[in-house]
């Protein structure tokens, strides 16, 4: 070895790690879309206070502009004709008034196919009794759902859905879901499946497995965690938890709420340390069931191949579909205000049928959330 | 006899390496010639190597070679070889083991956790065996073995979360995934499953030693660093001599919080918060599931969970739901002790 | 009684940064010093408030105790002493008594002619602490985000805290500082084990010095990084555990807002996946 002073004295390494050092701080502060302390967050409380029991919201979602509820329109006068007097092969909304029927039909519009405007549906022949577009009996389907969810869904409440609150504009609302396809296993099996990664995602909703959709938001395997192996003894799979985590996850991140939203983390079977939006989001997922299954897998037939998922399948909702990162979908707007025609009848639909104990035992079934509190419970930001 | 030391200057000296103690007849020679390297002596003496790998050093390494080809084959494989996705997913990829259905049998074909238990079982033999050379070398240089007992308690809690626990629990499937976010998921997962660590006493207890193990460092590296001027990183000479720099150590926390330990006792301090940060995670971990079924519930019945007012009051559950949750809670042949309480529903 | 065999000639006057001779004298083993006085005066204060605030709590359980701090809507407002005031007020009593005991360890270090690495090292704990208590509730607008004084409260706090991030292990500051948590405990068995296997060795051996340990983690790693070094690294990964810690709760929340999970998608958004050839699942 040569003697100290001979030997070159480069300080590259250094300056080799430093810059390396540097360049992922850079990186990390640049690359990542961050929130910041003065957009302002904004928090709110659940629980008891100290516990933490928060909810954030940041202008990331606020001023999203999906999130942003359209202008209102005016109605259509009366004409004291029904719809079906007026129009042919009116199916759903015959009793309807005409005028009313005109004015659903031009929102529809503006909030399903505001480009291609009536023809989407109807074609461009002129002939609008037509059934010919897959698009209008897609339509017709999607209006009988609507009609029984402001009708019948617990879930919705008094608040009303139309199709912009899925749809916002879009031919496709924008967050949905195909079933994932069975892992191809390689060399022959011998090393078993692949994970359940969706590689191809560009983000990391689509990135996690479909199976917690498709378990619990398709099938209605029961979300129990520790309340299963406490109470039933039964040896609950560490995948099907994995898999209700993540389900769990898909939620809050599609509310833009967290864990805290609902539960008391200290013990999340508790409903007794829960919160009233725990309550809702029950009658949600049995909702988003009743979507899935009763509304949308049934059209399956119906939609082209580039319509269909990778299976074949529909696409299906989850609650980003509505939600789109807020708490209450367009801020709790009462989007249905002002549409008869998007008011079904009560009673034995499907929607209702999902929460079949409900209508056994309705005249129990009031609920006591609190309303607006001294604390001005009203979400930041809706 | 002379002796090696080190020393400690502005400048780094670059003196004759240390070629290593003699070695006794029966030994293998060490490997890797001595060098030095200026970047490594910025922070701690400049010299790497010689090393001994012996019979346990050569098998350990060829078991852990064996481990991790298991477990990284699996994940390229996993994307089909594709070069790309194997970096991409890096974090990603996962190794599970066996399903619940396949119990705790070692016989589990490849393709559905065989590979898990052959990766794991290389994994342990490699470990096992470093544990051996660990302790072996201790004793060829004349030193006793407490560092291989500080590693045979990791050990331990290695073996408790992947091995012990499983097979208490009857169950591959109670096991880790290798994988670094599969891992982490499983973290959570059991906290959750096992309804929440935080009231695990003995994961109180690591976190404790863990907490303390840093603390413990911070003061006791703080303190060496602070009367280095005097010498004092020579701590097997102060101990057994006392000089000034363990006088002014001592003193330094004396006059701080009242008491002081000597250079030889805060090694023991130090020794055992390591030691039972691992030791009591085992503990917390292998009477999870097996003794306590929810960790939660078992703080409530001792006491030890906060009661926090209600902050809704007049929240009751509809009746559709109060009744799935009483129908699991009162199912026949269940014990009620460890059960959260139905809930009323609306009158 | 209260001085060890060769304390007298090390206990001279001076090294004090206020107060000159003022507080120079110590109480028994203890050093007081302007420090010391404060330190007292806070951690008295701060002490007596907590069991003040048990007292007119529900419970003496010493597991169930919670004082906790204001409801969010205070703000960063003063609150009412039972409704988050006390923890208000303790606050303010520990950050004082920690810093003073900084100060107090500066003193102590100049007294002793000793270098300021126990204080800055201390200094990074107080800046986690200060971070969970002041600097983050002061981001998100309330002193309400802080965490409760009580010992299984604080721990529901953390648990909730984990899960607004949904998953926290995601968190990559959070991923840091648990790697130098255990890499800090893992040299510190190392280092407190070769130490004792040193100067204990087997009946009949002698004691063994530097040159056998450094042979002991030659022999077994490879490298010995040596006497000096083990203390920087682990004095280096000890501090950096608290500093991280101190980030990753920073961040979550007044920087990130969401799941940590959902943080990732600029990782797969990065110019370099595509074209991986590989079908998608969905």
């Amino acid at each position: 070895m040569k003697p100290i002073s001979q030997r070159p004295r480069s300080s590259l390494v250094g300056i080799f790690l430093l810059a390396a050092a540097a360049g992922t701080l850079l990186f990390f502060l640049l690359v990542p879309t961050w929130d910041h302390p003065w957009d302002p967050i904004e928090s709110r409380d659940w629980g008891w206070r100290g516990i933490a029991m928060n909810t954030f919201t940041s202008a990331r979602t606020r001023n999203d502009p999906i999130n942003i509820v359209p202008a209102a329109t005016t109605p259509f006068p009366d004409t004291g004709m029904s719809a079906s007097e007026v129009y042919e092969n009116v199916k759903v909304l015959g009793d309807l008034d005409s005028g009313q029927f005109d004015y659903l039909m031009q929102s529809m519009t503006e909030w399903v196919a505001p480009d291609q405007g009536c023809g989407y549906c109807h074609g461009d022949g002129g002939n609008f009794a037509s059934d010919d577009l897959y698009t209008k009996k897609v339509a017709r389907r999607m209006l009988e759902m609507v009609r029984d969810i402001n009708a019948n869904a617990r879930h919705v409440g008094q608040t009303g859905v139309t199709c912009y609150t899925c749809h916002r504009g879009n031919n496709v609302p924008q967050k949905t879901w195909y079933e994932g396809a069975e892992p191809k296993p390689p060399m022959g099996g011998i090393v078993g499946k692949p994970p359940p990664w969706n590689r191809t995602a560009k983000n990391m909703r689509d990135f996690f497995p479909r199976a917690p959709f498709e378990n619990y938001l398709l099938d209605d395997k029961p979300i129990s965690g520790a309340q299963a192996r406490t109470v039933s003894g039964e040896t609950t799979d560490l995948a099907d938890l994995e898999n209700i985590y993540i389900l769990m996850m898909q939620m809050s991140e599609g509310m833009g709420v967290n864990c805290n939203f609902c539960h008391n983390t200290r013990a999340f079977a508790d409903w007794s340390q829960s919160t009233p939006k725990r309550i809702n989001a029950w009658y949600g997922i049995r909702m988003v069931r009743g979507i899935n299954n009763d509304y949308l897998t049934g059209l399956q037939g119906l939609f082209p191949p580039h319509r269909l998922g990778p299976l074949g399948d529909v696409a299906k909702v989850d609650c980003a579909t509505c939600h789109n990162g807020m708490s209450r979908p367009l801020g709790g707007a009462p989007m249905a205000a002002g549409y008869e025609g998007l008011l079904g009848p009560k009673g034995d639909r499907p929607i209702r049928r999902a929460t079949a104990f409900e209508t056994r035992k309705a005249h129990q079934a009031a609920i006591t959330e609190p309303g607006v509190d001294e604390r001005g419970v009203v979400q930041a930001g809706e | 006899m002379a002796s090696f030391h080190s020393l400690y200057s502005q400048i780094q000296i670059h003196g004759p390496y240390d070629e290593g103690l003699p070695l006794r007849g029966d030994e293998s020679p060490r490997l890797i010639k001595p060098f030095l390297n200026r970047w490594i002596g910025k922070i701690g003496d400049p010299q790497i190597g010689p090393t001994y790998l012996g019979f346990c050093g050569i098998a350990s390494l060829i078991c852990g070679f064996i481990a991790i080809e298991i477990i990284g084959l699996n994940f390229w494989a996993s994307v089909h070889w594709n070069p790309v996705a194997f970096i991409e997913g890096m974090a990603w990829h996962r190794l599970d083991p066996p399903e619940a259905k396949w119990g705790f049998t070692p016989f589990v074909p490849l393709a559905e956790g065989g590979w898990w238990i052959w990766a794991g079982f290389f994994l342990t033999a490699s470990i096992l065996l470093w544990w051996c050379r660990m302790y072996l070398r201790a004793k060829a240089l004349g030193m006793s073995t407490h560092v291989a007992w500080a590693f045979a308690s990791a050990i331990f809690l290695y073996l408790s979360i992947g091995f012990i626990r499983p097979m208490l629990m009857g169950s591959w499937h109670e096991a880790p995934p290798f994988g670094i976010i599969p891992h982490l998921n499983w973290t959570a997962s059991l906290s959750v499953l096992y309804g929440n660590f935080y009231y695990n006493p003995f994961h109180c207890f690591s976190i404790a030693f863990l907490y303390g193990s840093v603390l413990l460092f911070a003061m006791h590296g703080g303190t060496i660093l602070a009367v280095s001027r005097f010498g004092g990183e020579r701590e097997t000479e102060e101990i057994v001599d006392r000089g000034t720099a363990a006088e002014r150590g001592a003193l330094f926390w004396r006059w701080t919080m009242g008491f002081n330990a000597t250079f030889e006792s805060v090694h023991r301090w130090a020794y055992w918060f390591a030691i039972l940060t691992t030791f009591s995670g085992a503990i917390g971990i292998l009477l999870t599931g097996t003794v306590v079924d929810n960790w939660y519930l078992w703080g409530v019945k001792w006491g030890l969970a906060p009661e926090y007012p209600a902050t809704y009051p007049d929240m009751t559950l509809p009746p559709d739901i109060a009744e799935q949750v009483r129908a699991i809670t009162e199912a026949p042949g269940r014990s009620t002790a460890m059960v959260p309480p139905a809930p009323e529903a609306t009158q | 009684m209260s001085m060890l065999s060769f304390e007298r000639k090390y206990r001279v006057a001076g090294g004090t940064l206020i107060g000159g001779e003022m507080f120079d004298f110590w109480i028994g083993p203890f050093f007081v010093g302007f420090f010391g006085v404060t330190t007292a005066i806070f951690a008295t204060l701060g002490t007596a408030l907590i069991v003040y605030g048990a007292a007119i709590g529900p419970t003496w359980n010493i597991w169930q105790i919670d004082i906790a701090p204001p409801a969010i809507e205070y703000g960063l407002g003063l609150a009412p002493l039972r409704e988050g005031g006390l923890w208000q007020i303790i606050t303010v009593c520990a950050a004082g008594a920690f810093i003073s005991w900084a100060l107090r360890q500066v003193e102590i270090s100049r007294k002793l002619g000793m270098g300021f690495h126990i204080p800055i090292a201390f200094s990074f704990a107080i800046f986690a602490y200060l971070s969970l208590e002041v600097f983050r509730p002061i981001m998100l607008g309330a002193w309400g985000h802080g965490f409760p004084y009580g010992i299984f409260a604080h721990l529901d706090w953390v648990s909730n805290v984990g899960y607004q991030g949904l998953h926290f292990h995601y968190n990559p500051a959070h991923m840091l500082a648990v790697t130098c948590f255990f890499s800090t405990t893992l040299m510190l068995a190392m280092h407190g084990g070769v130490i004792l296997s040193a100067v204990n060795p087997p009946k009949g051996e002698p004691v063994k010095h530097g040159q056998h340990e450094n042979q002991y983690f030659r022999d077994t790693i490879a490298y010995s990084i040596g006497p000096l070094g083990i203390h920087r690294l682990g004095w280096f990964a000890a501090i950096n555990a608290g500093f991280w810690s101190a980030i990753c709760i920073l961040i979550s929340g007044p920087f990130w807002v969401g799941g940590w999970p959902y943080f990732y998608d600029w990782y797969l958004q990065l110019p370099f996946w595509n074209d991986m050839g590989l079908g998608g699942l969905g």
